[in-house]
């Protein structure tokens, strides 16, 4: 598959924060809470520590692509039925994310804001968008991204300096109230809801236009993580200092929650919407980039000399899909708590461990066998 | 449930309509195949819904394949 899109690196970084923030600006206060409660916060922070590693293993693994994309450098590296195997895998993978990404838009704007519309239509039109972005190519995504990511920032800005005088820091009181224990699991399960699914990019690292400095894609990576996990950071922080850590385990939305508090000499109210402005521009970055992954991973099982016209049929089984991939919103979050995090993890950890492993035994065998024939002769 | 049924088959026979002509012009097969494959699937699933049948979540086979271990893990953290 011939690969004529190029997106510059600058624009990796916007993709890279934008799908950090992706779901996470909603459903991270709660998951988080409801195990870390008050130390949230804390879990975030360790959150985007615990990034780095991984973007240090994905970095290094980015680096022996040499021009290849990630489906041959795997196909070169494990044989090409591992290869074919590994990548339905991750169509598969791919099209759950995608999936669970719309289900929570349908779910979210069902039960704040679109209260009378149908599901179904929110879901159709969402998927439409997430096609359009799809068939454009990675290309105007990334511009489109562009062009939202000040957007994000200053709608963030505005709630975050309107929410200043809601803040009481007592709420964050007492620390480590149950020990640290719940600190772990807190972590186990924030893990999974951004930093797990990062892996994806590897897909689309070939993407990036080279200008002769390939350490700049690693910054890249790092800086946009880096971003979206502040944000983050502020946001899970702001939600424990506005509701304390029982409202912000308890409700579904904290973060928008929090944001219907604002009330500023009963003038500026109901600014609540910027926040799901954030919410619908970052999940539809990270539905369309999943969306587009599935696409080429499905494209590279069979061998495809397009992707694009698997789009309208991927997006039409999609519609469905997401009406069967969750029957109820508490069989989502146990989900969410108990497995993703392990079924992410598995692509996000496992997965470049082994080809990390592969790679160096190969070469190990290669300066052995070159060794040898230099004793020969 | 009637209405519903012939919409999702004419909403499969138009992005069929909008995509075979194109394939099958340029002697694309595998494609055509995927492709078809996977309106079939959307199709069945469309059906499947318009009929309100209760099929069970994709996500329950990953639940059962990890439950060993995130069981180990909320044990032996909480």
């Amino acid at each position: 598959m011939e690969q004529n899109e190029k997106i510059k690196w600058s624009q990796f970084t916007i993709l890279v924060t934008l799908f950090t923030i992706g779901t996470s600006v909603l459903l991270a206060p709660t998951l988080v809470a409801q195990e870390a409660k008050q130390d949230a916060w804390i879990v975030t922070i360790i959150g985007v520590i615990l990034g780095y590693p991984l973007l240090f293993l994905y970095n290094k693994i980015a680096s022996s692509f040499a021009g290849r994309d990630f489906f041959t450098y795997v196909t070169d590296l494990l044989g090409t039925w591992p290869g074919k195997i590994i990548s339905l895998l991750l169509f598969i993978y791919c099209v759950f994310l995608s999936s669970l990404l719309i289900r929570q838009v349908a779910h979210f704007a069902v039960t704040q804001s679109f209260v009378e519309t149908p599901k179904e239509a929110i879901i159709s039109f969402f998927v439409l968008i997430v096609i359009v972005g799809g068939r454009y190519g990675i290309e105007t995504l990334a511009r489109t991204g562009e062009i939202l990511f000040p957007w994000v920032f200053f709608l963030l800005f505005i709630l975050l300096i309107a929410l200043i005088p809601e803040l009481k820091t007592e709420r964050l009181f007492p620390m480590f109230e149950e020990g640290v224990k719940p600190l772990f699991l807190g972590t186990f399960v924030y893990m999974g809801i951004p930093y797990f699914e990062l892996f994806l990019f590897l897909i689309l690292i070939p993407y990036i236009k080279q200008t002769g400095k390939t350490e700049k894609t690693g910054k890249a990576f790092y800086i946009g993580m880096t971003l979206g996990g502040i944000v983050l950071i502020i946001i899970t922080l702001y939600a424990l200092l506005t509701l304390g850590a029982e409202a912000t385990a308890r409700n579904q939305f904290p973060s928008y929650v929090m944001a219907k508090t604002i009330s500023i000499a009963n003038i500026i109210e109901r600014i609540e919407s910027f926040l799901a402005a954030i919410w619908f521009v970052t999940i539809f970055m990270k539905s369309a980039l999943t969306f587009y992954c599935s696409t080429l991973c499905l494209a590279n099982v069979f061998n495809l000399k397009d992707k694009k016209f698997l789009m309208v049929p991927l997006g039409f089984v999609l519609v469905f899909l997401t009406e069967y991939i969750t029957p109820n919103i508490a069989h989502f979050s146990e989900f969410v708590l108990n497995t993703w995090t392990l079924y992410t993890g598995t692509y996000a950890i496992l997965l470049p461990l082994l080809l990390i492993t592969v790679a160096a035994f190969k070469k190990r065998n290669e300066r052995r066998v070159k060794h040898a024939q230099e004793g020969k002769n | 449930m009637f209405w519903k049924i012939v919409g999702v088959i004419l909403l499969a026979l138009l992005i069929g309509l909008l995509e075979v002509p194109n394939l099958w012009r340029n002697n694309l097969k595998k494609e055509l195949w995927v492709f078809l494959f996977l309106l079939s699937i959307g199709l069945g699933l469309g059906i499947a819904r318009s009929i309100n049948l209760d099929l069970p979540s994709p996500l329950n086979v990953i639940t059962t394949i990890y439950k060993p271990i995130s069981d180990v893990i909320f044990n032996s953290l909480k």
